[in-house]
């Protein structure tokens, strides 16, 4: 019973547990009780204390130490987008099946939540704030965000190369001993896990029968004899200790691995590397790990694909599964070879990989400070952000607009209508039914905009502020440039680029409204503002003349100039108004577009708008590209309106997608013009691409009959998931975008 | 100059190599049964409706039309394309095919698409006939010459000789239809023989023309043995100055766009029946024609 309910795999490790009379608190006890060191020296001490009984599974189809970020039977836990957390529903477990201890864990936890980063940011943000991000207008904060540790630094040194660098530094910044010892403290927690994965691996090698898994089993324990003290010196100590860090580290994202691993991979066999390439993506999909990234062009615009690149590519085609993201970064350099390999991966529906642009994103980050060779260090994170691998904290996000709320609130004098009746969510800056002429009414949109983006703003920043107090992260420090270097802590401020990223949603919706509004409330004065108001406030009922005349305007999204130019300028506007505003961690905020899976959401809670959107309807803008449907000109003309984006102002990502017909992509012609269609919206300023093959009845079909349909996969904006997982709005947003076929 | 044309569409993989934009010239000297543009044969415009979007609400009522069983019936003779029943209808289903363009403005249109032509895609004139219009089309191989696109004419072949001196200048790439080698035959399917079409093609192999040809497949209609025959002497006896030659599968696309017309449709209505192109490229290799491929 005991064994289920905690869903625990390995049996020694149950039987560990039954062991122990009482459930313990590791981590918070350990951290509590060290109240009188500074705070990342706590976390460390937690961390130490966890590090002997954290559970360390052994998934069957990769057998590769997975680490979990809470002991098993504990409550409370640590984490790099939740800081110290606490789970109310391990709590109750815990108390109701040990009704004896209820008093002790009611303790801990009135002791343990003040840590808690969310228990912390709850409390500085104010009322209007919250009511924002209810309502959809914005949100900010309260997450800790995405990074991409160096991997390839700790492949090369292991803990024990690592020990000798944070001594180095510690002996050169004095002021920082309390980061240091916490660096210390957390690479002795590896040391402790990786005893445990050798003590398990031999009790296992002594248990199992048969021979190849014994086998396996001893050749862990063998190389665990020297990880993670050492470095790695092939490919399955590479990926053994790669893998036991990065789940430690919570599953995030691997970066640049055909870089940081080539190495290994050119001295292994081909059986080894194959192998280990299998076992690494198996393992990934148990944990649903992040954003992987193959490929890129160095600082010379030397293209840097190697062998590696393919593995990995070939190997993520065969597998079909649809985690991690995979990111392959394209330059003029990139190989047709390579070209040619991401196309039959597409075309397979797995909607990997997604193809970013060196040209466009390169030249982005150096403007906003990042030098000219980091640059070119790039790699994704999360769904579609951008990060500088093993430098950064670039905040993978902080918070995220939404434009079409935005409109909604400038159009109702900063109330809105999302439940039926009037409901004020800010202050008013100004009336629309003032404005004179069109530039004043969009002049009036910039403010409401820009309020929103400030909201977001400051509750990202007292989210940093509270991450860099209550959530230091020694062991991201470790392996992060620039933390031990000056003694500053990866949440305070102390890797190379501090950056931020807040995203935007429903930039087409708010600039077609815009639009309509332009041509009939301001240049053909066919509706006066306050019909129009009235209007959206009664969501078009009764009024259908008028929502045929808006609704029909031309949108965004097909090649027309007049039209395209109105989404540029406000998203321009945008991206130039965050690098204005100031990170809490010491860089500046900068802007790109959401993946399509929150489109929904946000479309929801927003009400009618001049575009012809009604209340209640989850379809907003499809990241940068039109609103789903609206775009009626086939690719070349959805993709010349995103061209005329500055795409380098982006520095998160700016998510371009293509959905094809299955029959048309499996054809070499279909492969072809993929390609050219590629390169031209590249060669055009063109950021990211991404791409569904599907065909509409299986979409139809899927829809109908779920069971049927299971293994269907779609690209949700910056990642793929299951058809089926997904929600009924969602499914008909994706059925509803434009299907390019001939 | 202005053109007749009917549509232009963007993003077309297969009027030609790569990425194209086909021009659709309005107006045909033949009328094949199985033609799957059929709003293109008449040069005049037309009045389309489309009876499936149609939901019987009466706003496009006028002398022309009757509502009967929820549906428009429509008195051709009666209309005068006046066009008030297009804006009239919400559902969309009134169209007018057919328009007069200015040669700059179609240009301009094909312009918009140059940063995806790359080496291979380009311009398509098809239709419709397009060299039924030979100076409009000449000057929009001209304006794409200078352009450095790659241009492409899909043609019957039956049109005036001078239309081909016209345009062969600029150098485009003919993709030419060869429709049945019987001339009675010819004239039963398409309304018309085909000796001024096989005299074309002859004159534009004499020249040297780079030319593809292309073979509609129509179940039933052309592919008998003896048919495949003829056409497999012909096409080796040419084989030296084609560049290849395309079976096309037939399909049905132009049933329902010849009912908006009131126009009868002859030929087989379900495309779904298989059409063995396989067995037919088979049939023309073994029998020595080599340069044979499916589309």
């Amino acid at each position: 019973m005991l064994v289920k309910d905690v869903q625990i795999n390995n049996r020694k490790e149950t039987d560990k547990i039954m062991e122990y009379k009482y459930i313990q608190e590791y981590f918070a006890e350990a951290f509590l009780r060290a109240e009188k060191l500074s705070m990342p020296e706590r976390i460390a001490a937690g961390t130490l204390a966890a590090a002997e009984h954290l559970s360390i599974d052994f998934p069957e189809n990769c057998m590769l130490p997975t680490v979990s970020l809470r002991a098993p039977m504990s409550a409370c836990g640590y984490g790099f987008g939740s800081g110290i957390f606490y789970s109310q529903g391990m709590h109750d477990w815990l108390v109701s099946t040990y009704p004896e201890r209820r008093e002790e864990m009611e303790d801990l936890r009135r002791r343990i939540l003040p840590y808690c980063t969310h228990t912390a940011w709850m409390e500085s943000a104010t009322e209007e704030e919250l009511l924002m991000r209810d309502t959809y207008a914005c949100w900010g904060g309260d997450w800790g965000g995405h990074g991409n540790p160096d991997y390839g630094r700790l492949l090369k040194l292991g803990t024990d190369g690592l020990r000798t660098l944070v001594n180095k530094y510690k002996e050169v910044n004095t002021e920082s001993e309390g980061f240091y010892n916490a660096c210390l403290t957390v690479l002795d927690a590896a040391d402790t896990v990786g005893r445990r994965i050798r003590e398990m691996s031999l009790s296992f090698a002594e248990a199992e029968t048969d021979g190849e898994r014994k086998r396996e089993w001893l050749r862990i324990a063998e190389t665990f004899t020297r990880l993670p003290r050492e470095g790695a010196w092939d490919m399955y100590s590479a990926m053994m200790l790669f893998w036991m860090f990065f789940t430690m580290d919570g599953n995030d994202s691997p970066g640049r691995m055909d870089q940081f691993m080539i190495d290994f991979y050119r001295k292994s066999s081909p059986a080894q590397n194959s192998e280990m390439i299998d076992r690494f993506l198996e393992g990934m999909h148990n944990v649903r790990g992040w954003n992987l990234c193959i490929s890129g062009s160095n600082e010379k615009g030397e293209d840097e694909t190697n062998e590696l690149s393919y593995a990995i590519l070939e190997a993520v085609r065969n597998k079909g599964y649809q985690t991690p993201n995979l990111t392959m970064r394209v330059n003029p350099k990139t190989p047709e070879k390579l070209w040619q390999a991401a196309a039959d991966c597409l075309a397979t529906g797995v909607g990997l990989p997604a193809i970013y642009n060196d040209e466009t994103v390169c030249p982005a980050l150096e403007k906003i400070g990042i030098s000219h060779t980091h640059a070119h260090e790039y790699c994704m994170n999360g769904c579609n952000q951008i990060d500088i691998m093993g430098k950064s904290h670039m905040g993978l996000e902080d918070g995220e607009v939404n434009f079409a709320k935005a409109l909604e609130l400038c159009l109702h004098d900063g109330c809105d209508y999302e439940g039926g009746e009037r409901r004020r969510i800010m202050p008013s800056l100004g009336k629309a039914a003032d404005c004179k002429n069109f530039s004043e009414f969009s002049e009036l949109y910039f403010k409401y905009l820009d309020y929103v983006t400030d909201t977001s703003v400051s509750m990202s920043n007292k989210s940093q502020k509270i991450y860099a107090e209550y959530a230091p992260h020694p062991m991201r420090s470790c392996l992060i440039e620039g933390c031990l270097e000056r003694g500053v802590d990866y949440n305070s401020g102390g890797p190379l680029y501090n950056h931020g990223q807040i995203l935007a949603e429903g930039m087409a919706d708010a600039a077609d409204s815009l639009y309509a509004v332009k041509k009939l409330v301001f240049d053909t004065k066919k509706y006066s503002m306050e019909e129009l108001q009235k209007a959206l406030a009664a969501n078009f009922e009764n009024y259908e003349t008028l929502w045929h005349d808006f609704s029909s305007q031309d949108k965004f999204g097909n090649d027309i100039p007049e039209c395209d130019s109105i989404c540029t300028y406000i998203c321009d506007h945008y991206l130039k108004y965050l690098k204005t505003k100031k990170t809490y961690r010491g860089g500046s905020f900068t802007g790109g577009c959401s993946p399509y899976n929150r489109a929904a959401e946000n479309g929801a809670h927003t009400g009618a708008l001049p575009n012809g959107k009604r209340r209640g309807d989850p379809t907003l803008a499809d990241s940068i590209a039109a609103t789903p449907g609206r775009d009626k000109c086939g690719p070349t003309a959805s993709l010349k309106s995103m061209m005329r984006y500055d795409q380098s102002e982006a520095c998160s990502g700016f998510v371009a997608q293509l959905r094809f017909d299955k029959n048309l992509f499996n054809t070499e012609k279909g492969k072809a013009a993929f390609i050219t269609l590629a390169k031209a919206y590249f060669a055009g300023g063109g950021q990211q691409l991404s791409v569904n093959v599907l065909d509409r009845e299986t979409l139809l079909d899927a829809q109908r009959n779920p069971a049927a349909h299971g293994d269907l996969i779609v690209r949700v904006g910056g990642y793929s998931d299951y058809f089926a997982n997904l929600t009924p709005e969602l499914q008909q947003n994706i059925i509803d975008r434009t299907e390019f076929s001939v | 100059m202005t053109a007749e044309i009917f549509n232009i569409q963007r993003f077309c993989l297969h009027d030609g190599d790569g990425i194209r934009t086909a021009v659709f010239f309005k107006g045909c000297p033949l009328s094949c049964l199985w033609c799957h543009n059929p709003e293109g044969q008449s040069p005049a415009r037309q009045l389309m409706y489309h009876s499936s979007k149609c939901t019987g609400c009466g706003a496009c009522l006028c002398a022309a039309r009757v509502l009967e069983n929820g549906k428009i019936r429509l008195d051709r003779e009666k209309c005068t394309l006046c066009a008030k029943c297009v804006p009239a209808c919400i559902a969309g289903a009134n169209e007018i095919c057919g328009r007069s363009a200015e040669v700059s403005e179609i240009f301009e249109e094909v312009l918009k698409d140059l940063p995806f032509y790359g080496e291979k895609g380009g311009m398509t004139l098809s239709g419709g006939e397009p060299l039924m219009q030979p100076e409009a089309a000449a000057q929009l191989l001209s304006l794409a010459k200078n352009a450095g696109i790659g241009t492409v004419i899909e043609t019957s072949g039956a049109v005036d000789r001078s239309a081909f001196e016209m345009t062969l200048e600029y150098n485009p790439q003919y993709y030419y239809d060869i429709k049945a080698i019987d001339p009675q035959k010819h004239k039963k399917l398409c309304g018309k023989d085909n000796t001024q079409i096989l005299e074309n093609l002859e004159f534009l192999f004499s020249r040297g023309a780079d030319t593809v040809l292309r073979l509609p497949l129509i179940p039933g209609l052309n592919d008998s043995e003896k048919e495949l025959e003829a056409l497999s002497v012909f096409l080796r006896e040419n084989e030296p100055y084609y560049k290849r030659a395309e079976i096309m599968k037939y399909h049905s696309f132009g049933l329902s766009k010849a009912a908006a017309l009131s126009k009868e449709y002859t030929a087989p209505k379900d495309s779904a029946k298989a059409c063995d192109a396989v067995k037919w490229q088979n049939f023309l290799k073994a029998n020595g024609a080599e340069k044979v491929i499916i589309s």
